[in-house]
This record gives structure tokens, sequence and C-alpha cells, in this order.
């Protein structure tokens, strides 16, 4: 059984009196340890995608199956528990706590997860480890570079060992230099393993994935294999 | 989690307590006065003993019961003839007769040797004025029945006379004047107790027999809107065990010589001390009745800027909530987290309020030397207060939060 299973995904919203088709029938099967960018023109259904594959939202009609679970039709509550399991986020805004230090922000999703401090406190330096800011974990992010701002998401992205990694436009906010080194980071975890999405309207960065999804008008448009 | 933020926003967190600040602060200072007064007053009046029972004309008694003054004042007058008829009753161990303890006109200077008092209250009593319980002899003694009936010119002085007239000598068997009348001084009272710990002239007494107040002053009073006031008060001790059966006498007795009707109501009230601690709690219940409605408002307002505070605190970190949601913060976690930031940032003003309250009470005790209480419940009521109100007001802006749809909220900037 494939990793993730999407069949006939359709999303619809009630804009005023219209009824907005943001996703008309989308098919996808992605396994373990592939690396996949998402690209398309605004409008597309890009963000309507990425929202149902992170099981921030539900889908109007269709299948999705994460991890041989159906999220299609969960409760809230059951969605927030998946998405703290089974999902790693990446925001192009970083969404880093201003106030927190570098450690309390990876360790956000292990609070919810209800894990000890102790433990909270360990895996926090593991993640950090993994993206090399452990020099940097008791700094605010208004101490961090926009870079190491992005590691620290990235990090606590992957410190609950989720199924899979959810980049919206990672390095949107990021200088050349700073967008290079993510992408290696992103392509090294790539390499160990780990499933990646990558929201993206840059050809560059999508060129590191292994396969590009096109999408326009809320349908796959095609497939692109690298 | 919720402590963090809290300590981020030290300004915010510090104006949205004022208000419980306050409201705590109103409880805990005010229950301290109020119970200290309380029980400073209480122990007043369990200074006349339990079985002693006034009958005068009218007394405080009759004013809370919401009877027009006027009539009082044409109520019958009490007499020395009536302290005789009730000293006759079985269930009455003796009578004392009272001149000049009301409102009747009885402010009057001392002199000896030139120095002079400020004006003072001269009692008339009995020789039993002694025994009733009202007070005790520093020095010297009390007049008795034959110098009462004798109409001598003795006196016995409160502490206030005594320390006006002789700083530094002996008072026993001087001649003083009281209101020009020569009078041989037999003895002085030791200091009297006060409601409040507060100098109410208390000390500024002079004590003569009742009989020498008569023919000297007259039967104190005065006149009022058609009737003569005369300020007499009995204070009748009963036999051991038979305070009620003297209470009954007494009115029945009273009854007949004043003529009444069967349906027609007392003319007169008969004192007693849990009588007038039952007045006493009324009052002291409606005061704390009231304090708990200014209480209550104050911590109204409180609430509302928690209310205020909380929901501007919610539209400010939508965002952060999205993000909290996006990483797999359930709806109650998020609720939690907001009432318990709003329940700590109370608990802290209650705790200043505390702290505040019980420091103002201790600053009016040591300033003016007012009694104070504070009761541990009373610290316990305002933690337990500004906590709740914290939980009450925090609870729409949580519910809010808890809500919030995050994609919505992570879009939100």
């Amino acid at each position: 059984m494939s990793l993730i299973e999407v069949e006939a995904l359709s999303k619809s919203y009630q804009m005023g009196v219209e009824e907005v088709h943001a996703l008309r029938g989308v098919d996808l099967t992605v396994e373990k340890g592939d690396y996949i960018a998402i690209m398309g023109p605004s409008g597309s259904g890009k963000s309507t995608l990425l929202n149902l594959l992170g099981c921030l939202d539900t889908p109007t009609s269709g299948r999705y199956v994460l991890n041989s679970r159906d999220v299609s039709s969960m409760a809230e509550d059951d969605l927030a528990q998946v998405r703290n399991e089974e999902i790693g986020f990446v925001f192009q805004t970083f969404n880093l706590l201003a106030r927190a230090t570098a450690l309390q922000n990876v360790e956000l999703p292990l609070v919810y997860a209800g894990v000890g401090a102790d433990e909270r406190r360990v895996r926090a330096r593991q993640a950090l480890e993994k993206v090399d800011l452990l020099d940097r974990i008791t700094h605010c992010p208004n101490e961090l570079s926009g870079g190491q701002r992005q590691r620290v998401a990235i990090a606590r992205a992957l410190v609950n060992d989720p199924s899979i990694l959810l980049a919206d436009e990672p390095t949107g906010n990021l200088d050349s230099v700073a967008g290079a080194e993510l992408l290696d980071l992103l392509d090294s975890l790539h390499k160990t393993g780990h499933t990646l999405f990558v929201v993206t309207h840059e050809r560059d960065v999508a060129m590191h994935a292994q396969s590009i999804v096109h999408l326009r008008d809320g349908q796959i448009e095609s497939i692109e294999k690298l | 989690m919720a402590l963090q933020t809290l300590r981020a926003n030290k300004m915010r967190s510090a104006l949205t307590i004022v208000g419980v600040v306050i409201g705590i602060t109103a409880i805990v200072g005010m229950t301290s006065l109020v119970r200290g007064f309380d029980r400073s007053f209480k122990a007043v009046v369990e200074e006349t003993g339990p079985n002693t029972i006034y009958v005068a004309k009218f007394s405080g008694l009759s004013f809370m019961s919401g009877q027009d003054f006027i009539d009082l004042i044409r109520r019958p007058n009490l007499t020395p003839n009536d302290a005789r008829a009730l000293e006759a009753l079985d269930s009455v161990r003796f009578t004392d007769t009272m001149l000049g303890s009301g409102i009747g006109d009885s402010s009057r200077r001392l002199s000896y040797r030139g120095e002079e008092t400020k004006r003072l209250q001269i009692l008339g009593t009995s020789e039993l004025f002694a025994e009733v319980g009202f007070l005790s002899l520093e020095a010297g003694r009390f007049f008795t029945a034959s110098e009462l009936q004798h109409r001598r010119a003795v006196v016995v002085l409160g502490q206030g006379p005594f320390q006006s007239l002789f700083p530094f000598t002996d008072p026993i068997g001087k001649k003083v004047r009281v209101a020009g009348q020569p009078y041989t001084v037999i003895g002085v009272m030791g200091p009297r107790p006060s409601p409040g710990g507060f100098n109410v002239g208390q000390d500024d007494i002079a004590v003569i027999p009742y009989t020498r107040y008569e023919s000297q002053f007259g039967v104190p009073g005065f006149r009022m809107a058609g009737g003569a006031h005369r300020d007499v008060t009995l204070t009748v001790m009963p036999r051991d065990g038979q305070r009620d059966a003297a209470l009954r006498e007494i009115e029945e007795v009273m009854r007949i010589r004043h003529g009444l009707r069967l349906d027609e109501p007392n003319d007169f009230d008969l004192v007693t001390q849990d009588a007038m601690l039952r007045l006493w709690e009324r009052t002291t219940q409606a005061v704390f009745l009231a304090l708990v409605v200014i209480s209550s408002i104050a911590l109204l307002v409180g609430g509302i800027g928690v209310m205020a505070i909380m929901t501007m605190s919610v539209t400010e970190r939508t965002n952060e909530i999205g993000l909290r949601k996006a990483l797999g913060a359930k709806r109650q976690e998020i609720l939690w987290q907001f009432l318990v930031e709003a329940g700590v940032l109370t608990l802290v003003g209650g705790i200043l309020g505390v702290l505040l309250g019980s420091g103002t009470g201790l600053l009016v005790h040591f300033v003016s030397g007012f009694p104070i209480s504070l009761p541990w419940w009373s610290f316990a009521l305002g933690l337990g207060f500004s906590a709740s109100v914290g939980l009450v007001f925090g609870m729409a802006p949580a519910i809010r939060a808890s809500r919030l749809d995050p994609i919505e909220a992570l879009r939100h900037e």
C-alpha cells in the first residue's frame, strides 16, 4: 500500500452566491521517500491541495488515505492529531513564535503530542542538530538570519518524526544563498528517506524534486518525471 | 506555555489586572476593617453582661424598626417610680436608675482649684451602677445606698476629668465643683472600652447619685414637637436564671403602668445584650452586603478589562493560534491555553490585591489604632474570586480562539 492515496479529490467553496471549485477530481499516489514539487499558476488549486494533503481541511468529495488511514472525513480534533503525528509543515513566512527560543519552538509539536519536558528537550536538540543549529538553540527568532529561521522551522517539522514534510514556498522569503542552502538541506532530508512535498512557482526550486505535479484550474495537468 | 506569553507582555498584563487588583484590595481591606470593628463593638456590648435588661423610653432598636422620632418623643417618660415598681418583681434582683445617659442636656463642666474640664457627661445613677457591669474602679469606692438616699454631694470621676484635674495629686477626698456646686471625690473609674478603640469620650464622664442629680439639675430632657422628653434609663438585673421571666414581668408591669390596651404596642423599649447584638448583626450584614456589591462591581469592571484584553490578544495572535493548530493543538488545548493565561493573570492580580488590602488594613491599624481582623478566609475568597474572574471573563475569547479555522488563522498577519 502506498503512503498517500488520493482519489477524485474535490473541494468547492461558497463565495457569496457563487460556488468556487478549487479542486476538481485530483488523483495522486505517493510512495514513501518520494520528493514531489507542486507547481501551477495562482488560482490553480495549489494551496487547496496543500491544505488537504496537510489535513488542515477536508475535501468536499473524494478520498484521501494517508499512511493507511482515511482522513477525508475526520473530525477537527482527530485531524489535529493526524497533523501532529504525520505531517511536518514548513511555511514561507517561517511562523516561529517570536518570543520563544529556537529550542522552545522546536519542542512545540511535542507539547501537543503529550511528550514529557525532558524528552522534549532531548528530541528538540536532536532535530536542531540535523539542521546544524545546535549553537543557536537559546536564540530567539529575531536573533537568527532568515536561513537559520527556516532551518529552525524544518527542525520543528521533523521533530515528531512525521510521514510527510509539506513545504509551502520554503525559499520565498530567503535570499539566493540561503535559498540554495535550504534546498540542499531538503535534498539531504530526501536522501535520508523523508517524504517531501514542495509547493513553489520557481522552476529552479521544483527541479530538486523527483517529479513535478502541474496543476491548472483545479486539476492535474501533467506529472513531469525528472 | 501560557506563562511565557504573559511574561513577554508585561505591560499589557499589568494593565489588564489593575481592575482586579482594585476589586480584591477593596474586598480584603474592607473585610479586615469591618470585621475588626465588628469584633471590638461586640466586646463593648458584651461588657454589659448577658443578663442585663435596659428599660428605656426608646433606643436604637426602635429607630431600626423604622418608627418615627416624633412618636418616640411622645412616649411617656420613665420615672424613678417605675424603677421601684420593677424592683418589687420576684424575678428582679435590683434596678438601677440612670439619668443623663442619653441625648438630653447633660454636658457640664467640673472644676478644681480654678482648673476646669471640658464639657463632659454627668450621669446620675443609683448605688447599683457599679454592679451592672459598667465600670471598674481604679481608686476609692462607689457611693452607697445611704448616700443616694440622703442626696450626698459625692462624685466618682471618669478617666477624663481625673487626668485633667488631678494629674499629680490623689483626688480622693478632694472637693471639686460639678456645674458650680461642691462635691467630694470618692472614687475614680478605670478606662472604659469603646467601639473601634476610638476615643469617643467614653472616659469623659462623672457619676453622682441620681437623687442629687435630680435636685441639682432636675430630670434631664428637652421639649420637642409637643412632647417633653425625660432622659431616664432603668437597668434591671434579674435574679440568676430568671432573665426571660424578668423580661416578661417587666413588660407586663410597664404596660399596666402606662395603661396600654391589649391591642396597643409597647411604648417603651426593652434592650438586652442579645437584642443589641442581633441589631448589630443586621447592621454589619448590611454593610457586608454593600461591600460585596461594591467589590462585585469593581471585579466586574476588572473582568471586562480582562475580556477586552484577551479578545485583543486572540486577534493579535491569530497567526500563532493557526500555527499551534497546524502543529496538532486540539480545540481544548487552545481553549485551556487562553483560560490559563487569563486565570493566572487575574490570580496574580488577586495576590497583589490581597497584599495591598491587608497592607491597607495594617496601615490603618498602625496609624489610627483602628482594630482590624485579617481572617484567612478573606484571602482565600480574594484569590478564589480573582481566579474566577479570569476564567469567567476569559471564557468567551478563549472559545473564540479555540474555534478559529487553522487555514484562515495561518493566513492572518
